[in-house]
């Protein structure tokens, strides 16, 4: 009945939305019509709401003979568990990451982003677009009402409809539970969190698609699609920091990015949005600029199914990457589609359009956010050729090819320390200061003093010259900020109100900074190895570590723990100042046959103690292995004032006023879109 | 006034400074960074070759062959041969059946790594290893690092009937 009702609603709306789809092309110029398949999409929307809805039903009542319910419930797991389940196998994540793109297909009909009717049509098309591509995908590939049935020979199969040689529903005795490695606070969030920013980017995906359709664009539009991309890049940063956490917590090596081909593909998407978002920061000058920044608005999008296909499709090594998928094909045809379709209108808005007028004299201003954003691209291009070596490599020599971090790390080094300077000259020049040699005089102060504090914090303290390099960066910026409070730069013009977005950015770029410093102290991470008994002690660097017990006991009827009680010390000479006491264990899971370790974290803002429980051993000795981690609190720390600062930015668009005039737009002549070449206009 | 005819000397300048500059950062790069991916049969077949430079290779570990000493620090491990063929895995079963196979099967080629520090918790019997290293004059792969496949998300364990 449930799984039923599911299926028909799935249907249903597979069936709104290519209806929707039919009357865009054909019908958008008469307003009955579109406001029908506008009420389609929304009808859709809720359809897709209520077969998750139904799903995550069905996880939270241990509904095994559901194969998608099956793999990642267990009837030992508590309800929050079982509802973080539903993004802890492929498919449960297929239909939440559908849904997802359902709600921003709500959005587009639902709210007025623009009052021009003749964008509204287009924004719903290509709205709807990705949420149809994905719902195909869940009703045909991999559905998450299939069942498993009991075949005559007694094996079991799983499958939407009944089989031909099948005797009954199948009923397993439990579910084999979500993977261990699964079981923790940043995977109840990380995964949620980082769909929510790849969706949201099918917004400004629509916005840029449907301005470029039909030619009219101007800054009121521009700003929503800086915003509907802010809000993506927010909840993306959110997600890679706290999938930064978890790798550092749960992977057991004390790190936070392998450069990992999974990790790679989702980095993609915040190069090209952070981009986008310093392009959008500048009022237009030319129209052709405006072109090329919405497409850096389409390739964000491009690159978030292409993430999709590399993360689900197994074509790459990594340890994210899962078995090979039915959902390979479909998925590289998507991105293919979705790539084409928006190479094809973006080109050809090249050519529409009026004549650009003056430009206008080059500012300091320009200089740094095209500049950054420039870096931003140059850093998606490396990472691309990466990605492609294990495919282009073996085309050309015959082998299999890959690339390790070594790569990434050598080309992309460069490049982030000159976005480094670059935020540190960003955001508070003032706008309209041209390029000239009056304008050095603060910088160049700045500067200086930023040489003189480095020097200082050389000879102070034992920083490595990354990490100097990073306190020059940020003193300069500081410097800057203050400048720009004293000048009045940081008000609103004939009031004395702070411009909250301008607070905002510098929040952002503080985390930026703080996650450099956090970036250069791991470089300096110390590895310390050593096999205790119980009250021995071994030395990690600065500390002294000391086991003082271990024991073991279980969790549940499928899970033990193993777990140390671990001492650490001040190097002192006499080392009895006690530092913190730390819990590391190792976690048996006899269903997966698992055994994993959980390490044991004395934090500080200056370092993290990080102890790994390796092995116990059977004389009753323990082996352990401590890293030292200089400011490794510095990179969530940083990632967290990113995101807060992001929120802030938000903070005015929420109280806004929208001039509504301005988007009364009059056709200006010799201002075309692509649309105007398309019958049904 | 912009001159719509006059050649777009500044964009050409542009355009080749960042493709010198992406030649510059991406080459070495890519010669320091990238390796062949080999299975443990076409490592064996051309050992002279791969004692001279680093390369990856994906095995089996057959966890009773897993032994590590505390005092020396050092981690002794077999992995089997699979196959990299996506299309043979596919037809041996899936990843799961293909580990299987290779750990069971006496005639795979087999070879012996050798690292330094404790055993990654994940590494277990028909896991699959993904290592980087050297091959040793002696046959032993020395592997400088181990990435052990995150078992799949999407399990396909059959229950039982």
């Amino acid at each position: 009945m449930i799984a039923n009702t599911a299926l028909a609603g799935l249907m249903l709306a597979l069936i709104a939305l290519l209806y929707a789809s039919a009357v865009i092309l054909f019908k958008r110029s008469d307003d009955r019509w579109v406001e029908s398949a506008r009420r389609a999409v929304q009808s859709a929307s809720l359809l897709v709401s209520l077969a998750l809805g139904l799903f995550v039903y069905l996880l939270l009542t241990n509904r095994v003979e559901f194969a998608a319910v099956y793999r990642v419930t267990r009837s030992t797991m508590s309800a929050v568990t079982r509802l973080t389940a539903l993004w802890g196998g492929q498919t449960g994540s297929l239909l939440f990451w559908t849904w997802l793109l359902g709600m921003v297909a709500l959005v587009t009909a639902s709210v007025s982003v623009s009052s021009d009717s003749r964008q509204q049509p287009w924004l719903l098309f290509f709205g709807l677009l990705p949420f149809a591509g994905f719902l195909f995908l869940v009703l045909f590939l991999d559905n998450p009402f299939s069942r498993w049935w009991l075949l005559a020979d007694g094996s079991s199969l799983a499958a939407v409809f009944l089989p031909g040689d099948a005797v009954t529903v199948m009923q397993p005795a439990d579910g084999i539970g979500l993977n261990p490695l699964l079981r923790h606070p940043a995977m109840v969030l990380h995964p949620p969190v980082l769909y929510l920013g790849f969706t949201i980017f099918a917004l400004p995906f629509a916005q840029a698609m449907a301005g470029l359709m039909t030619g009219i664009w101007n800054r009121d539009v521009l700003a929503s699609i800086r915003r509907s991309t802010l809000v993506g890049w927010f909840f993306l940063t959110l997600g890679l920091i706290l999938g930064s956490r978890w790798a550092y917590d749960v992977l057991g090596w004390g790190g936070y990015w392998g450069w990992d081909p999974v990790e790679i593909a989702g980095l993609l998407p915040w190069l090209t949005s952070s981009a986008a978002l310093h392009l959008l920061a500048i009022r237009s000058r030319t129209r052709r600029r405006d072109v090329l920044i919405l497409g850096v608005v389409l390739l964000t999008f491009c690159l978030v199914i292409l993430g999709s296909f590399l993360t689900r499709s197994g074509i790459l090594t990594s340890v994210h990457t899962f078995a090979d998928s039915p959902l390979s094909p479909a998925l590289l045809v998507l991105f293919t589609g979705v790539s084409l379709v928006s190479l094809v209108i973006w080109i050809l808005s090249m050519k529409c359009g009026e004549k650009d007028h003056k430009p206008g004299s080059l500012s300091f201003w320009n200089v740094i956010l095209d500049g950054s954003a420039v870096v931003l691209i140059l850093l998606l291009v490396i990472c691309l050729v990466g990605l492609s070596v294990p495919v282009v490599g073996e085309w050309v020599t015959g082998r299999a090819m890959i690339v390790g971090p070594a790569y990434y790390r050598q080309a992309t080094g460069p490049l982030w320390m000159l976005l480094l300077v670059l935020t540190a000259l960003s955001p508070l020049f003032p706008r309209r200061i041209a390029l000239r040699y009056e304008s050095l005089r603060a910088p160049g102060i700045a500067l200086l003093m930023a040489v003189a504090v480095g020097l200082l914090a050389r000879g102070a303290l034992a920083l490595s010259s990354g990490e100097i390099s990073v306190v020059m960066a940020m003193t300069m910026y500081l410097l800057l900020a203050f400048l720009a409070v004293r000048e009045g730069r940081l008000t609103s013009p004939g009031s004395h109100k702070p411009r909250v977005r301008f607070i905002g950015v510098v929040l952002i770029h503080l985390g930026v900074f703080f996650f450099a410093s956090g970036v250069a102290g791991m470089e300096g991470q110390e590895t310390f190895q050593a096999t205790l008994s119980p009250g021995e002690r071994m030395t990690a660097g600065d500390y002294s570590i000391r086991l003082d017990d271990i024991s073991r006991q279980p969790v549940d009827e499928y899970r033990n723990v193993t777990v140390a009680s671990v001492s650490i010390y001040d190097r002192a000479p006499d080392a009895i100042h006690r530092i913190a006491e730390v819990y590391p264990g190792l976690e048996e899971d006899l269903v997966y046959e698992q055994v994993r370790a959980l390490p044991g974290v004395a934090s500080s803002v200056s370092r993290d103690i990080y102890v790994l429980f390796t092995a116990w051993n059977v004389n009753g000795s323990a082996s352990l292995r401590v890293l030292v981690n200089p400011l490794a609190n510095c990179l969530w720390i940083g990632g967290l004032l990113m995101a807060a600062g992001a929120l802030v930015v938000m903070i005015p668009d929420v109280f806004r006023h929208r001039n509504d005039d301005d988007l009364n737009t009059i056709k200006k002549a010799g201002q075309t879109g692509v649309a105007d070449n398309f019958p049904g206009s | 006034m912009s001159d719509n005819r006059s050649f777009p000397w500044k964009m050409v300048v542009g355009v080749v400074i960042i493709l010198a500059a992406l030649g510059i950062l991406i080459v070495p790069s890519l010669q320091s960074g990238a390796q062949y991916y080999v299975t443990v049969d076409e490592l064996l077949a051309e050992p002279a070759r791969f004692q001279q430079e680093t390369v990856r290779i994906s095995g089996a570990v057959i966890g009773e062959s897993i032994v590590w000493d505390p005092e020396t620090d050092e981690l002794l491990f077999i992995i089997a041969s699979v196959p990299a063929d996506l299309d043979i895995v596919a037809a041996q079963g899936g990843f799961q059946a293909s580990l299987h196979q290779a750990v069971t099967d006496p005639s795979r080629a087999r070879l012996t790594v050798h690292a330094y520090g404790s055993p990654p918790e994940l590494l277990q019997d028909e896991v699959q290893a993904i290592l980087t290293g050297r091959l040793g004059v002696d046959g032993i792969f020395q592997a400088e690092d181990i990435l052990l496949k995150c078992p799949s998300r999407y399990q396909e364990e059959q229950p039982l009937g």
